[in-house]
């Protein structure tokens, strides 16, 4: 989820075992309960294929009725019915809807991320990047209205 | 006319209001050993059981259709894998405000043999699935999927419309059924033997 989260460890860190970069963020579950979930919106959901203990943390990009590009197989894809589009905002690097998943079903997420509680000095509310409806139902995805930061990351480029 | 005596409270309501009186330093004593039972109660229901109506004609004739009370556990789907022909519970992939109640009819790394009709519907959204035979086509379950399959295929809904299933959204294990009280007991194997899946490793 670079830059979003956990900003400053390189690629190499994430996949080795060293955590002690790692953000900690404020995870509500009571809200999926009363609000429907958001495009944009960083949610927690229990990994579709590796077992239930497993928890991944992604953006939903789409929800069920869209119509979404996937840039990795340049594929168009039509979400079904009671399932979301995930991707993390670092794709390159990313395990998600468009590398492996496909559409996951929203029963998995389990809660909405708040806020980035630690590390102190990056204390903020996350909120989802300002998009419309149109983005998504256009085929261009993300790209257009993400902030600056993350298109630059999201190019299909792989980063070594 | 008046007489004094008819005014006087009670004795024994004197000493209820006493007594009550008397327990108001306790009271959130009380709540809080309330509130300990509930949070207790919860975390029971969420990890451990809960009993459960299932309403609906897809689980027939294991279940019945108005409804039967049944005991779901927790602990399976958490300590070990499903097995095959265990009746379970799972979040909806249609709704997630709504629970299924399915039986397990493969696992990951099987195949399940479907109509050719149910292969066209999946082979939409997970084409890579698909494998295509003269007569049927089976589905190869992908890694942490369970194929389900309510044992009325006639009225079900189920993963020959939506597909493999991920493990992460199953709930719970049916164990007994307690109500109707004449049917109670454990949840009968299905009705045809699982013939259909058959282990690929």
């Amino acid at each position: 989820m670079q830059p979003t989260l956990n900003p400053v460890s390189t690629a190499k860190e994430t996949f080795s075992s060293s955590r002690s970069s790692g953000d900690i963020v404020f995870v509500s579950r009571l809200l999926r309960h009363f609000w429907d979930t958001k495009r944009g919106e960083v949610v927690v959901l229990r990994s579709p294929d590796q077992g239930p203990r497993k928890r991944l943390i992604k953006r939903v990009v789409a929800l069920e009725g869209d119509r979404i590009y996937n840039c990795r197989t340049g594929k168009e894809v039509e979400i079904p019915r009671g399932c979301c589009w995930i991707e993390g905002d670092n794709r390159a690097l990313s395990r998600d809807s468009a590398s492996h998943y496909g559409p996951v079903p929203l029963g998995l997420i389990e809660g909405r991320v708040i806020a980035i509680v630690w590390p102190p000095g990056r204390w903020q509310m996350l909120s989802a990047p300002q998009r419309t409806e149109s983005s998504v139902d256009s085929g261009l995805g993300l790209e257009s209205e993400l902030p600056s930061t993350i298109r630059a990351l999201a190019k299909p480029t792989r980063s070594k | 006319m008046l007489d004094g005596t008819a005014f006087k409270i009670p004795r024994f309501l004197f000493r209820t209001a006493k007594s009550i009186f008397r327990s108001v330093p306790e009271l959130p004593l009380r709540g809080a050993s309330l509130l300990k039972f509930a949070a207790a109660l919860y975390m029971f229901q969420r990890n451990v059981g809960e009993l459960m109506i299932c309403i609906g004609p897809s689980m027939l004739p294991t279940l019945s259709a108005d409804g039967d009370v049944v005991i779901l556990e927790h602990l399976t789907p958490q300590l070990r894998e499903v097995e095959r022909a265990d009746v379970i519970v799972a979040v909806s992939p249609q709704n997630p405000r709504m629970s299924v109640c399915k039986r397990v009819i493969a696992l990951s790394g099987e195949k399940v043999s479907v109509s050719n009709k149910t292969a066209d519907r999946i082979e939409e959204s997970h084409p890579e699935l698909v494998r295509r035979g003269s007569l049927v086509s089976f589905i190869a379950i992908p890694q942490g999927h369970v194929w389900l399959e309510g044992d009325n295929p006639a009225n079900s809904t189920d993963s020959r419309q939506y597909g493999p299933v991920p493990v992460s959204l199953i709930r719970g294990r049916v164990l007994y059924r307690i109500l109707p009280l004449e049917n109670a007991g454990h949840i009968a194997p299905p009705p045809a033997d699982l013939g259909k899946a058959s282990s690929t490793t």
